[in-house]
């Protein structure tokens, strides 16, 4: 079972990883628009969150929970949701 | 699949005649003799088939669209054409081409980015736009904002079945007419719109056809977005002149799983499929152990790679994750071209690993003369391949105009049909760009592509190595500096103008954008509150306006940013300073502790 700390500190690597900005720079409560991730950023994010965590996500989910911490805990909602049907964790 | 090999004869007959054409002809002739052919096909997001359309299909909506077009206006209006990924653009293109008009593909505008494209509509002095139903009312409402002009908008989508006009049912066209304006070259500020013509198009095709051996069987994949030349061009022009079937998606389809592209090109047989370096750089980041079980991308002969720089880890590690479903190795064909071109220029010979040459990369700064070398200071280049035959590609000293020889560096100048006709409605800059000369060789006009680089000596293949005029390449779209300098400063009051220079740090694997903001005594004063707060605004309206992330944002002390004596930023210079370490940003206190 996934843990808020683990899709978060995920959420931030990929930050740190598309963006090029360090990672003492990425805080959970900041816009990520605020560390230059771009739409075409944002849909990969989704993307690549659904390969992770294998859940089904809107693709702009992004713009409506826009940190770190609020987008972790909706992935983690999801998640759990998921998890009675198939039991992907 | 059946009624496609039953339709084979007859799409291979019309090989030669193709080549001669204006597309809208080629169209005509293939819907004729294989009407029931499928042309393209739209997967949406999942990757699922959405839309089908046949060349008989297609050709019989092109006529009735033109008719429609025509009954107003005169021939030689531009017409904005505002799409979103599907099979309604192709059709609405194609048909301003039928009836004389000249296309203008445009970017979708958000709210945000409404300005750029009020400008464009401004420059080419554009009264009607097409689209779709449910694009209309979003785009009337945000175009007509502060200094938006008058636009007469007509959805077509509601219109495909509308009956064909006779008027239109083979019009021959003829070669030297204008088709449309591609606008990626220009800054925000200064749009500038590419002015190609249809025996451009054509002769761009017929380059792109021979050079890769591409006929009426080699299925192609493409999701570029078609207001870009990549996607217009190769995506959905090439088709109609080799008779083939050809999928598309949407940019945000490939973006979210780039791995639907992947399977895409398997389940289609794709031979021909490709996109800018990131393209295959993100499918090697998002490809997973046991995705893409039953994928065999042994069909695909040519991966394009070109509209950026082409980075040697990137073959290497796309190659590598892909090779066990049957990708080959001589597959990868990094190519070059531009929108001036009208699109290609040169990429192959298909099936060769690409070339790499190690070279000094001092001696060619210094000498401009290209030295093989191994280890500490050689810079790895890749070849952009072989000119088409029908080009004559010249390196030229760009301030004495003197020809170069191969294996000497300088400016990368085109002659030929494929260059297009000039910018619209610039006659000094189209002069200056399409028509140079070299010296000692007058009377023939060469395109200046602002690009430097050379040609092997030992493979006569193009290899670039930089820009003349600074220009960022940012997964494939051109971005201007100055345009991303000017949102630096309005992101903040505290920024003043004429204090910023971004420019893209290239020294590693991974592009960096930096953006040195040199502060005034009030900047300086607020700078320990502040740093954050500026940091954040900087990047997030970079991101908002232009897409891009600036992973460096560094505050120099008052006047210390260098300029010329005119007062122009000196990028280069700035450039030079932070990679050799030389600029010492104010509060330098966080970097440390992190470290």
């Amino acid at each position: 079972m996934f843990k808020h700390q683990e899709i978060a500190d995920w959420i931030t690597a990929f930050i740190v990883e598309r963006t090029g900005v360090p990672e003492y720079e990425v805080e959970p409560d900041e816009n990520l628009g605020s560390y230059g991730l771009g739409s075409m950023q944002a849909v990969d994010l989704v993307g690549s969150l659904e390969d992770r965590f294998g859940v089904a996500l809107a693709p702009t989910l992004v713009f409506q929970f826009p940190t770190v911490r609020e987008l972790a805990a909706v992935v983690l909602q999801r998640v759990g949701q998921a998890l009675p049907v198939g039991g992907e964790a | 699949m059946s009624e496609r090999l039953l339709t084979d004869a007859a799409a291979a007959a019309l090989y030669d005649t193709a080549a001669a054409l204006p597309v809208t002809g080629i169209l005509a002739r293939r819907a004729a003799a294989h009407p029931a052919r499928v042309l393209f096909r739209f997967l949406d997001e999942q990757g699922r088939e959405e839309d089908v359309l046949s060349y008989g299909v297609a050709w019989a909506r092109v006529r009735a669209l033109a008719g429609v077009i025509a009954a107003q206006g005169d021939e030689g209006e531009r017409i904005a054409l505002f799409y979103p990924a599907g099979l309604d653009f192709i059709v609405a293109f194609l048909a301003c081409l039928l009836a004389r008009r000249v296309a203008v593909p445009l970017n979708l505008p958000s709210r945000r980015r409404v300005d750029r494209c009020q400008r464009i509509l401004n420059d080419c002095g554009c009264a009607r736009a097409l689209t779709t139903a449910a694009q209309e009312a979003g785009l009337r409402d945000i175009l007509s904002a502060d200094g938006g002009p008058a636009i007469d908008w007509l959805a077509t989508d509601v219109l495909r079945d509308a009956g064909p006009d006779g008027r239109f049912d083979d019009a021959p066209v003829a070669g030297d007419t204008l088709a449309f304006l591609q606008y990626t070259s220009g800054s925000t500020s200064h749009p500038k719109g590419v002015m190609v013509s249809q025996h451009n198009i054509t002769t761009n095709l017929r380059m792109m056809r021979n050079a890769w051996g591409l006929d009426h069987t080699s299925n192609t994949v493409f999701w570029q977005p078609h207001h870009h030349d990549m996607g217009l061009i190769l995506g959905q022009l090439l088709p109609v002149m080799l008779g083939n079937e050809t999928v598309l998606m949407g940019p945000n389809t490939f973006v979210r799983q780039p791995l639907i592209w992947l399977d895409a090109i398997s389940r289609y047989r794709a031979v021909l499929a490709g996109g800018p370096n990131f393209a295959y750089e993100l499918c090697v980041q998002r490809y997973m152990a046991g995705k893409l079980a039953d994928c065999d991308l042994s069909s695909w002969r040519i991966a394009l790679n070109g509209a950026d720089v082409v980075r040697g880890g990137t073959l290497d590690r796309f190659s590598s994750t892909f090779a066990p479903l049957g990708f080959a190795s001589g597959t990868m064909l990094p190519c070059y071209g531009l929108a001036e071109a009208t699109l290609f220029v040169s990429g192959g010979p298909v099936g060769q690993a690409p070339r790499r040459r190690a070279i000094d990369a001092r001696v060619a700064e210094t000498q401009g003369r290209i030295v093989d070398v191994e280890g500490e200071g050689a810079r790895t280049v890749i070849g952009c391949g072989l000119p088409s035959d029908e080009i004559d590609v010249a390196i030229v000293d760009p301030q004495s105009g003197v020809r170069r020889g191969h294996d000497e560096l300088g400016e990368i100048w085109v002659s030929g049909d494929t260059n297009a006709l000039g910018y619209w409605n610039l006659p000094q800059a189209s002069d200056a760009t399409f028509r140079a000369q070299i010296a000692g060789e007058p009377g023939r006009h060469f395109m200046r592509t602002g690009d430097v680089g050379f040609v092997g000596a030992a493979d006569g293949q193009i290899y670039i190595c930089g820009r003349l005029k600074d220009l960022l390449i940012v997964d494939g779209r051109n971005l201007h500096p100055e345009d991303v300098e000017y949102t630096v400063v309005e992101s903040h009051p505290l920024i003043k103008p004429q204090s910023c220079a971004v420019f893209e740090d290239d020294r590693g694997e991974q592009r960096r954008l930096v953006a040195v903001i040199e502060a005034d005594r009030e900047l300086k004063r607020a700078l320990p509150e502040m740093e954050k707060t500026l940091r954040q605004q900087v990047r997030r309206a970079v991101s908002e306006e232009h897409g891009v992330a600036i992973a460096e944002v560094v505050f120099i002390p008052p006047a210390t940013l260098r300029k010329t004596t005119s007062g122009k930023v000196q990028r280069s210079l700035m450039k030079a300073l932070f990679q050799q370490g030389e600029l010492q940003p104010l509060r330098p206190a966080a970097v440390l502790d992190a470290a």
